[in-house]
């Protein structure tokens, strides 16, 4: 019985430990992980006829004769690979490569890319590949590239390196705005910035007239537009008045001159009388007979200042003048200047 | 009968029992046949058990020197504990060979190398008067004569294949013990031991104390033997996907973004209208309007959030970007530029950078836009055109986002003479994940 154990013991020994010396422990895959990988899609719309950039590295050097990119719904290998609605990158050109290089393309599919080469070992580098032609999937969400590397040219064999890359698929911020038909004027004796709400008065009192004294005083208007056929400003209304007696307007550019009824505008910086400003600069002008200085005229609805096409805001000062002759009758002379802005959109 | 044929099985029986339980046990006895003290407390720590032909994980990724997973340049570290105290050590011997008996013929253990062993480090009891130093100077051949039988250093001339040589300069005399003795070698990118290539190979080290500084046999204090083995490195594999969710909305898109970082809804299909409350832009008030986008990847190489797009036009007319300057609000001057807006909160809905960070033109989209006089708004813009061709970098993070929304605030100002019209442009957002 003693042997008998024995030789149990020993045979069992026998039988299990080569048995465990054979224990087979799973290996690992033996494809290496590309590393620093990434895809870079020009944009990110559904469905856009667009450029997908990879980019990655090689963990160890390895013999690489061919990449596979393929366009799936999941990224892990195992599962079976579904296209993204809408994505279709049969037309896919290679458009630039860098890092291991010599590579075309040898097969395109609806959504797969096969790149080849002459077998050859790779370096330590960045490697990147510019795919033109792509047409994005169409819903919004991630989508995955599944990257896999082969020894061989044409793809066959194990891979010996792969990994997947993420892309997204998002809207496009459409962002609208409108410009509405913009005229912008304002009349006041004194503007003091480009904001007609800052306008100061709308009186002018030129005091006692004399005949051997020109009196004179200013107003301003600002104009601006974005009208495609500019503008026109009329100066509307009768020379200045008592009852009816009136002191003569002067049709056309004359220079101001004591003991002559006179009643004038220009649109221009003064030296006889000391008086007004040229505009400040812009598009717009003066009219020519109201862009004389020194000289002064007025007639009714005349333009007196203009720009053919859309401007900036402009400030004009208008510089009035009145002389009397020696018999004007005596009264309280005034009038009302109306300014007319007209814009040609 | 019966008896005398069962005799010679169970004896067969018998004697394999008794090799089996040698072989066994043969790798642990211990051996002390030159006439010296057993070396107590023995052991050899390997920094990793891969064989010398490993230096990557199965995802072929580079597993630093001296890692468990680096049996290419490894580091052994022996400890012992002198059993012969008050008495002079001089030299040490570690002898790396397929068997461990002293008398026994050392080959050395299969793919194994020591010849890159640069220095050792000896650290526990032993006196430090006359430090212990590896011996780099001394030839194989000059070490073998003196070792004599007790084993073989193979290599040539000063390299040392199987064997790490130290020495004092001048033998000292240890204390009264215990003496316990702890010796590191390797581990390094150049200073190095190349475990076996063979998987799952028991080897030897044969570590001998002499008491003088030559390693000579007749000189052997203590001695004893340590067993270690390579072993098939266990590969686990588990697969994390790549993960990129990527949205992008107006408000009325701006949902709560949870536990699971929910991704924005489709809200408006992305249409929103910069101006008044009918999209109505203005010369004397800027205005603005704010777009959404929200992220969470696991792209640990660096996450990027880029734009792209044209500024707002209306067939051949524009209203001019902002350039590549930020700038603040200018109403009354033609403005299309596109801020971060880090004060858009949105009760938590809203901007929530926490791994992403703005790019730095793009960073300082909150604050005043129609203050007066216009200089004092705080607010700035940028807008690079070019973006339609070469997407341009609005934020980005070094590793993954868990979970960040970015409110991107648009300004929109004219000037009086901006022509009249509808103007549009579609803003595109890309993110980019480096895994």
């Amino acid at each position: 019985m003693v042997w008998l154990k024995i030789k149990r013991i020993s045979l069992s020994l026998v039988l299990i430990l080569p048995s465990l010396l054979l224990i087979n422990i799973p290996s690992a895959s033996a494809k290496t992980t590309l590393q620093q990988r990434s895809l870079f899609i020009a944009t990110s719309r559904g469905g856009a006829l667009t450029t997908h950039t990879f980019s990655f590295t090689f963990p160890i050097d390895v013999n690489v004769g061919s990449i596979n990119f393929q366009y799936c719904d999941d990224p892990i290998d195992v599962i079976a690979c579904i296209n993204p609605p809408g994505s279709d990158v049969t037309d896919a050109t290679l458009t630039s490569q860098s890092g291991e290089t010599g590579f075309t393309i040898s097969s395109t599919g609806t959504n797969q890319i096969s790149l080849s080469r002459t077998p050859s070992v790779t370096s330590p580098q960045v490697n990147t590949y510019v795919f033109d032609n792509v047409t994005n999937p169409s819903n919004v969400g991630p989508f995955f590239v599944r990257i896999s590397a082969f020894a061989s040219s044409d793809g066959s064999g194990s891979a010996v390196s792969f990994s997947s890359v993420a892309g997204a698929i998002t809207i496009g911020v459409n962002i609208s705005s409108e410009v509405p038909d913009i005229l912008y004027f304002c009349t006041a004796v004194t503007l003091p910035t480009t904001d007609c709400t800052d306008a100061i008065g709308y009186f002018i009192d030129l005091g006692t007239l004399s005949p051997g004294t020109t009196r004179f005083g200013t107003s301003q208007f600002l104009v601006g537009t974005n009208a495609a056929n500019g503008y026109n400003v009329t100066a509307n209304g009768p020379t200045m008045t008592s009852g009816t007696d009136i002191i003569n307007q002067l049709p056309g550019p004359t220079a101001s001159i004591h003991g002559l009824p006179q009643f004038g505008m220009n649109l221009r910086a003064n030296l006889s009388p000391l008086l007004g400003a040229d505009p400040t600069p812009g598009t717009g002008s003066p009219s020519p007979n109201y862009n004389i200085p020194n000289r002064y005229t007025y007639n009714d609805g005349d333009i007196v200042a203009s720009d053919p096409g859309r401007s900036l805001i402009e400030l004009y000062t208008v510089s009035y003048i009145v002389n009397i002759k020696a018999s004007q009758p005596a009264g309280v002379y005034n009038t009302t200047i109306t300014y007319v802005c007209t814009a040609g959109f | 009968m019966k008896r005398i044929r069962t005799m010679p099985k169970r004896l067969s029986a018998l004697l394999a029992a008794t090799i089996l339980l040698f072989w066994i046990a043969y790798p642990v006895v211990s051996y002390n046949s030159v006439h010296a003290a057993q070396l107590s407390s023995r052991k050899l720590l390997l920094s990793s058990s891969a064989i010398g032909t490993v230096s990557t994980d199965v995802g072929g990724v580079a597993v630093p020197p001296g890692n468990g997973g680096n049996g290419q340049k490894a580091k052994h570290t022996v400890t012992f504990t002198l059993t012969t105290n008050s008495s002079n050590d001089g030299s040490i011997l570690i002898m790396y060979c397929d068997d461990p008996i002293p008398q026994a013929t050392c080959n050395t253990p299969t793919g194994m190398t020591a010849a890159n062993v640069a220095a050792v480090t000896v650290t526990g009891g032993l006196v430090t008067t006359h430090p212990y130093a590896i011996d780099l100077g001394t030839t194989n051949a000059t070490i073998n004569t003196a070792i004599g039988t007790l084993g073989v250093c193979n290599g040539a001339s000063t390299t040392r294949t199987n064997c790490v040589a130290l020495k004092r300069s001048t033998a000292d005399t240890e204390g009264a013990g215990p003496t316990t003795a702890t010796i590191a070698y390797g581990g390094g990118s150049s200073d190095y031991i190349t475990n076996p290539t063979v998987d799952n190979y028991s080897f030897f080290a044969r570590i001998y104390v002499f008491t003088d500084t030559a390693w000579t046999k007749a000189n052997l204090l203590d001695n004893g033997s340590v067993a270690a083995s390579t072993a098939q490195q266990i590969d686990i594999t588990a697969k994390v996907k790549e993960v990129l969710n990527f949205s992008v909305a107006d408000v009325t898109g701006l949902v709560a973004p949870g536990l699971t970082c929910t991704p924005l809804t489709a809200g408006t299909n992305g249409a929103v209208a910069l101006g008044d409350v009918n999209g109505v832009l203005s010369f004397t008030t800027a205005y603005d309007v704010h777009s959404y986008f929200r992220i969470s990847t696991n792209a640990n190489g660096g996450t990027t959030v880029y734009y792209s797009g044209d500024t707002l036009k209306n067939g051949a007319n524009s209203i001019t970007a902002t350039g590549t300057t930020a700038v603040i609000s200018h109403y009354g001057t033609k403005q299309f530029g596109i801020g971060i807006d880090s004060g858009d909160t949105q009760g938590g809905n809203g901007y929530s950078f926490t791994d992403l960070t703005s790019a730095a033109q793009y960073a300082n989209g909150a604050g005043t836009i129609n203050a007066a006089p216009f200089t004092s708004n705080t607010a700035l813009f940028a807008f690079d055109t070019a973006s339609t061709t070469a997407p341009v970098i609005i934020a980005s993070a070094a590793g993954p986002v868990t979970c960040d929304t970015g409110s991107v605030r648009y300004l929109g100002n004219i000037s009086v003479n901006t022509p009249a019209g509808i103007y549009t442009t579609t803003i595109t957002y890309i993110a980019l994940g480096v895994y």
